[in-house]
């Protein structure tokens, strides 16, 4: 196997004056190999979506490497940017937003063949309607617009023109937040039926971990602009060893009164501060002003991913303490933050 | 201003506090059908619902169930020209087919409204605090102080504590949780007993959305609210709500206490909206589906197209009828018994049938018995 996407180092600033400085991404490295799906994991802020962008070459990394295919990232050249184009695609939040409600979707879906495949026109319809048919959208489907189909038809559109050049990648930024549960589930095998066929590569940006990990072969857990935990999805799930994502996991609705109350206990007691409340920290560890585990080493030094299992890394200096109460489900300790629910 | 037009409060409508299980809302029989000229489109097809104090009642549906057209038609929000039928009471006083003048004294007032997009719910240019202290001034007699002093404890009951940095904050300058809050905020310092939901956790990050979801929660407890919350995700409803009904093509399908409706559901569409939410643990790319929309059969049930019981009865419409063992619960199903017999049993999902063979030969469905399932 070849790694598809290598992130290297990756630093994303934005605004130049010292006073709107927002790292938005700090020193982050992941790789994905061939046909397999990364998910990436955090809540809004965290930079996940940052990630997304300088892969796909849309905003200028201040420092560190891409690599996609073995060739470096440019940012915002023309040229480069088609070649980019072959290589990685992109599928977003908001379907019908994200396709030209003034254009037949067919056409939508043959403008790539024409500029990477340079298909003529006879051969680009039959190529866009065995792409539609790839997404279970009949012919009469795609010579729709978009606002005449639903949202979950709008969005294997969207897969279906990101699959259009063959990538080796594509950039999954929130693909089913936006639709019904129902939907969710249809777009969600989608992706997964469709990387069986073709060995793409997703980097599957959510908030949400349960859908995260239905997609994921590897999961990362970003907090104010840094990796916090990565490793092999059903570990990071079902052993989370970082205490925002113990939080994330048990913040997750299920659909049963009785758990969820349950639940609602543990998430208390894992949840340091209110959410709202509290502002990733600067200096030591950024998590440490919502953690129930802080101490004085945390405010000191900046943990960094380490090893706690076979393909799991995880940035905390109480990893092991954090797991141990994790799985006697007690309750953590009462941190400076416990006074959030009164 | 225009709002100076809107009647100033008389005492007449102060109103003694409700006391918990008091009946707040009571909407029967609600049909909605929207005209665009050449066709009508029937969004709701005769919906029952009772809201008490001190209970979150959970409405769940796909887009289109008809779920946020019983908000809108209680609040008197719907477009001219729709026609609506049916009775909608707050607190016994009829709210539909009375004056813009008349509603005018619940809408706001008694009952409110939040809505999934905090951002466009907001006025991007004026101040949290302005607006907080027009709905407040609009719907209460007294000063700018007293109104003031609302708001503040309205803000503090929805545990935002900066509630200075907070007034003189935009709507940008706040993160999507903390403007959820605030539209909370604006409800209870307008004294709204009733609040209506429409999906007011869906644009949130999931930590987010479990403290708001408390919060609600919390507020119901103490002030003896009614809440009708609305949304597509049942482990949503499962955190908060007493009672759900869930809704499909402007039916109700299914409806009853939380627990019960959720750990044991007995119509066919409860089970498959349950199957397909993603779980914490189960198989990679393997969640169960609910089939595409097909044609209804006139007069039939509506769910029977995406049915994997559907059979000959089926294309008679089913009743709203209580369940054999089926504790408090209705369901719309001529099937309710055994489906519940079969989530009893804790066997999940219902057997996947393929689309096409249901098309062709709707009778064939039948044919698939409960006992065959073998999802995961």
């Amino acid at each position: 196997m070849s790694s598809v996407l290598v992130v290297e180092d990756l630093t994303v600033v934005y605004g130049r004056r010292r006073r709107g400085r927002v790292v938005a991404v700090d020193r982050l490295s992941l790789q994905i190999e061939e046909g397999t799906t990364f998910g990436l994991v955090g809540e809004s802020g965290s930079g996940k979506t940052t990630v997304g962008r300088a892969v796909l070459g849309l905003v200028r990394p201040a420092s560190g490497r891409i690599l996609v295919d073995g060739g470096p990232v440019q940012h915002l050249a023309l040229r480069a940017a088609i070649e980019q184009g072959k290589k990685a695609q992109v599928v977003f939040q908001d379907p019908t937003g994200s396709l030209n409600p003034a254009r037949l979707v067919l056409d939508t879906l043959r403008e790539p063949l024409r500029i990477h495949e340079r298909l003529k026109r006879d051969a680009s319809t039959r190529a866009a309607e065995a792409l539609g048919e790839k997404v279970s959208l009949a012919p009469g489907m795609l010579r729709r617009l978009p606002y005449q189909l639903s949202g979950g038809q709008n969005q294997r559109a969207a897969i279906a023109r990101a699959l259009a050049p063959t990538p080796r990648l594509v950039v999954c930024d929130e693909p089913v937040t936006a639709l019904d549960v129902s939907t969710q589930a249809q777009v969600i095998n989608l992706l997964v039926d469709l990387q069986r066929q073709t060995r793409v590569a997703y980097l599957f940006i959510s908030h949400d971990i349960s859908v995260v990990r239905h997609v994921s072969h590897r999961i990362g857990v970003m907090y104010a602009g840094r990796l916090v935990e990565v490793g092999d999805a059903s570990s990071v799930s079902t052993s989370p060893s970082h205490p925002y994502t113990q939080a994330l996991l048990a913040a997750v609705p299920v659909p049963d009164p009785a758990r969820q109350r349950e639940r609602r206990s543990r998430r208390r007691a894992l949840a340091g501060a209110a959410v709202d409340d509290a502002l990733p920290a600067t200096g030591g560890c950024p998590y440490r002003l919502r953690c129930p585990w802080t101490d004085e080493v945390c405010q000191r030094v900046e943990p960094q991913l380490r090893p706690v299992g076979e393909d799991h890394l995880v940035a905390c200096h109480h990893a092991e303490r954090a797991v141990l109460a994790g799985q006697s489900a007690e309750p953590a300790p009462a941190g400076q933050g416990s006074t959030a629910d009164s | 201003m225009r709002l100076s037009r809107i009647p100033r409060p008389g005492p007449s409508q102060d109103e003694a506090d409700p006391v918990p299980g008091e009946e707040l809302l009571s909407i029967e029989g609600l049909k909605v059908a929207f005209d665009d000229g050449s066709r009508r489109t029937q969004a709701l097809r005769g919906v029952d619902l009772n809201l008490h104090a001190g209970e979150i009642h959970g409405v769940a549906g796909e887009s289109g169930s008809g779920k946020t057209t019983v908000a809108l038609t209680t609040m008197g929000l719907l477009p001219r020209g729709t026609h609506v039928e049916g009775s909608v009471r707050y607190r016994g006083t009829e709210l539909l087919n009375i004056s813009e003048r008349q509603l005018r004294r619940f809408r706001g007032r008694r009952v409110a409204m939040i809505f999934q997009e905090t951002s466009t719910a907001l006025n991007p240019v004026m101040t949290a605090g302005h607006q907080l202290m027009m709905a407040a001034r609009t719907h209460l007699p007294g000063t700018r102080a007293e109104a003031r002093d609302r708001v503040r404890a309205a803000l503090r009951d929805v545990r935002l504590r900066d509630t200075e940095r907070v007034m003189s904050s935009y709507p940008h300058e706040l993160s999507g949780g903390m403007c959820q809050r605030i539209m909370i905020a604006m409800a209870l310092s307008c004294g709204s007993r009733v609040l209506l939901a429409d999906e007011p956790t869906t644009a949130l990050d999931v930590s987010v959305q479990a403290e708001v979801l408390d919060l609600v929660k919390g507020l119901v407890a103490s002030r003896h609210l009614g809440v009708l919350m609305i949304s597509h995700d049942l482990a949503v409803l499962a955190q908060v709500a007493d009672n759900i009904t869930v809704m499909y093509q402007g039916e109700v399908v299914e409806s009853g206490p939380g627990d019960v409706v959720l750990r044991q559901p007995a119509h066919p569409y409860t089970v498959g909206l349950l199957s397909c939410l993603p779980r914490l643990h189960g198989r990679r790319g393997d969640l169960p589906e609910l089939p595409p929309v097909g044609e209804v059969t006139e007069g039939g049930c509506q769910y029977q197209p995406r049915c994997a019981l559907a059979s000959l009865e089926c294309r008679q419409a089913p009743n709203l009828a209580s369940v054999a063992d089926g504790g408090d619960r209705l369901a719309r199903c001529w099937k309710s018994t055994s489906v519940l017999a079969a989530s009893k049993r804790g066997s999940g999902g219902l057997p996947r049938v393929p689309p096409a063979t249901r098309a062709t030969e709707p009778s064939l469905n039948g044919a698939v018995s409960l006992e065959n399932e073998s999802n995961p």
